[in-house]
């Protein structure tokens, strides 16, 4: 801990200390939504620089605060009233628990003096949080604003990152306060690189055969994609990726098999069942990536290198772990050797047997094949943010990503309704860059709203709407593991999205047929301002390859 | 398998539940759970858990918690080789 500063400054109220305090630890933009027992807070917002973005749900200013951090890699802010506004931040924020995002979230509370009464719009929101926060606080104190808030700014962006609340009564808002202020702000002190796990991880290395590389989301929060990079590069490891690390190499490398796990590469899963070696960084073993834990890697030892020592061993056993920086840990691996080429050649011969085919029949839409052309149609590589379904999958699947900061997936919570919000956060913490929302007629429709916020703002995101008239992940599941008894996943009735897109004063074009979408897509990276282009796909097409449940990896389904 | 767990916690608001939450979420049945306050900043909870999964697991899970000082566990998990132990207080 180092000590700033404490001085005695002139009378100011817990909320203006709060605004101060927010200046301090670098805010810019906000989400939010006004409301009762947050009002002091909102009356303090106008004239203090920052800029409130109006989200018009809780869940969109949540979501698009989760997508901010992602880019910037600092927490996202986000803002909203007691009660429901609270609770409409829940999925939110368990987003951004479950993918290590950083984030500030602000709720109002009713007056102390209130509490634990059931007054009007009284939630115990910091208990129902409890389980999905890095920490939270209830602010009991004007004194205690300004430490309180560089406490959660940093424990929100260090180490393993994670989203901080912090609960903020009515009567604590509008207290006046004159006395010392304590602004001292906590230090991140890096771990040191643990030198014998690194000895060790480097000589099994050295000593497998057919060692295989896992990239995960914990490259991109740490920002040591050039590290992980320059490692692969230094023992000519073949390597894949988890849903989160898409990006850490670049998807033309010649090295990289693709993505693993239920709805990976089949080179990539073949690599990780026959792999004697799997080194895991920033990575957690999801089960969508291991599929059948017992069966996964069965020859493979594994070295495991985490900044959180409560990932190591949680679901697989490590042989060697290291708890550290993956940055520093990385560039100490220095005395590796190159891989063998004959599991080099192997590797590479499965990704060519296994590479994407786009010849489907027929004169409809393949989005796999719309997906592979939109992400390689501009110089400057796009930004893409996913609902989640068929489409996410597909995107993971096609597109190209060059930085694992361009694909922005819910993947631990796997939220629809996270694209169109993200794309938001996105775009404003990157205004450069050309954002892509691609959804499907499920997802847009749980946070469908957020298209006014685009309006209010002009700001520019392109919508990609993939629209099957189903629940279509739902509906391949029961085609194939439920006999075909489709339950409740006709969305035939579906409005017509290109005219709500107009409705909230967006151009829009609706296309069918195969002929029609090097142009549409031309026409909705070239239109000036937001648009939809609502793309018309076969209800039939599934997710291909599938690992099926309790299955190996490599036990992949590629067809009905 | 049974164990005792030693948790010594900072004496703020939500602490235990914190800890008690993340015991039960992680797939532990509380046997027994005792909390005093004998003085200072500090809180001493001792519970027995039961489980088959991994004791050493929990225990990490509950060291990364903001509010926890330090676990003591009674009964012995199996050695995660090369974790260092300098990653708790600063990894959190």
């Amino acid at each position: 801990m180092t000590m700033v500063a404490k001085s005695a400054v002139r009378t100011r109220s817990g909320s203006r200390l709060m605004i101060d305090a927010l200046l301090a630890n670098g805010v810019k933009t906000l989400f939010g939504y006004p409301g009762g027992a947050i009002m002091p807070l909102y009356d303090a917002l106008v004239g203090s620089g920052l800029e409130h973005v109006l989200c018009r749900h809780e869940q969109g200013a949540a979501l698009a605060a989760d997508a901010y951090g992602r880019v910037t890699r600092k927490a996202g802010v986000c803002i909203a009233t007691s009660g429901p506004g609270a609770t409409n931040l829940v999925t939110g924020i368990a987003n951004a628990f479950m993918d290590s995002v950083p984030m500030v979230i602000i709720t109002g509370q009713v007056a102390s003096h209130l509490q634990g009464t059931d007054a009007f719009q009284e939630v115990d929101i910091f208990g129902i949080t409890l389980p999905i926060v890095k920490h939270s606080y209830i602010l009991r104190d004007v004194s205690e604003i300004t430490s309180i808030v560089n406490e959660a700014f940093f424990l929100a962006e260090s180490g393993r990152p994670g989203p901080v609340l912090i609960d903020f009564p009515k009567d604590v808002a509008v207290a006046q306060y004159s006395g010392d202020v304590d602004s001292t702000k906590p230090v991140y002190e890096p771990i040191n690189v643990d030198d014998e796990g690194v000895a060790a991880a480097v000589a099994a290395l050295n000593d497998s055969r057919r060692p295989l590389l896992i990239g995960g989301g914990g490259i991109a929060i740490s920002g040591v994609v050039e590290e992980f990079r320059n490692f692969a590069a230094r023992c000519s490891i073949p390597v894949t990726t988890t849903l989160k690390g898409l990006g850490v190499i670049p998807t033309d490398d010649p090295a990289f098999l693709g993505m693993l796990g239920m709805h990976g590469n089949e080179a990539a899963n073949h690599a990780v069942q026959n792999c004697d070696l799997l080194m895991v960084v920033g990575a957690r073993f999801d089960d969508r990536a291991t599929g059948e834990l017992q069966k996964f890697a069965p020859t493979a030892r594994i070295v495991h290198i985490d900044i959180d020592p409560a990932e190591i061993s949680k679901l697989r056993s490590a042989n060697v772990a290291i708890v550290g920086e993956l940055g520093a840990t990385l560039n100490a691996m220095v005395e590796v050797e190159p891989v063998d080429r004959h599991w080099r050649e192997q590797c590479a011969a499965w990704k060519k047997e296994f590479a994407w085919r786009y010849d489907a029949p027929g004169d409809g839409i393949f989005a796999p094949a719309l997906l592979r052309d939109l992400s390689r149609m501009t110089e400057q590589e796009l930004t893409v943010t996913c609902d989640v379904g068929q489409h996410q999958m597909w995107v993971a699947q096609h597109c190209r990503f060059n930085d694992p900061r361009h694909h922005l997936s819910s993947g631990g919570l796997g939220t629809m309704g996270y694209g169109l919000p993200a794309a938001i956060g996105a775009k404003l913490a990157n205004p450069a860059a050309t954002v892509v929302c691609v959804s499907g007629d499920g997802s847009i429709m749980m946070n469908i709203q957020e298209m006014a916020t685009l309006k209010r703002y002009g700001i520019d995101v392109k919508i990609l709407l993939l629209n099957n008239a189903s629940l279509g992940l739902v509906r391949q599941w029961q085609q194939l593991f439920f006999g075909g008894n489709y339950s409740e996943v006709d969305l035939s009735d579906n409005p017509d999205f290109a005219l709500v897109a107009n409705a909230f004063g967006m151009q829009s074009r609706t296309i069918a047929q195969r002929g029609e979408v090097t142009e549409a897509l031309q026409w909705l990276l070239n239109t000036e301002g937001s648009a939809m282009l609502h793309v018309l796909i076969d209800p039939r097409e599934n997710v291909w390859p599938l690992v099926p449940p309790g299955r190996a990896n490599h036990e992949m389904m590629r067809s009905v | 398998m049974e164990h005792e767990l030693q948790i010594e916690l900072r004496d703020k608001e939500g602490a235990v539940l914190r800890a008690i939450g993340m015991v039960e979420r992680r797939g532990f049945r509380m046997q027994t759970c005792h909390v005093e306050k004998p003085s200072g900043d500090s809180q001493q909870m001792r519970m027995t858990v039961r489980s088959a999964r991994s004791i050493g697991v929990l225990q990490r899970q509950l060291e990364r918690l903001h509010d926890v000082i330090s676990v003591q566990r009674r009964t012995p998990a199996a050695p995660v080789k090369t974790v260092q132990q300098t990653a708790r207080g600063t990894a959190k």
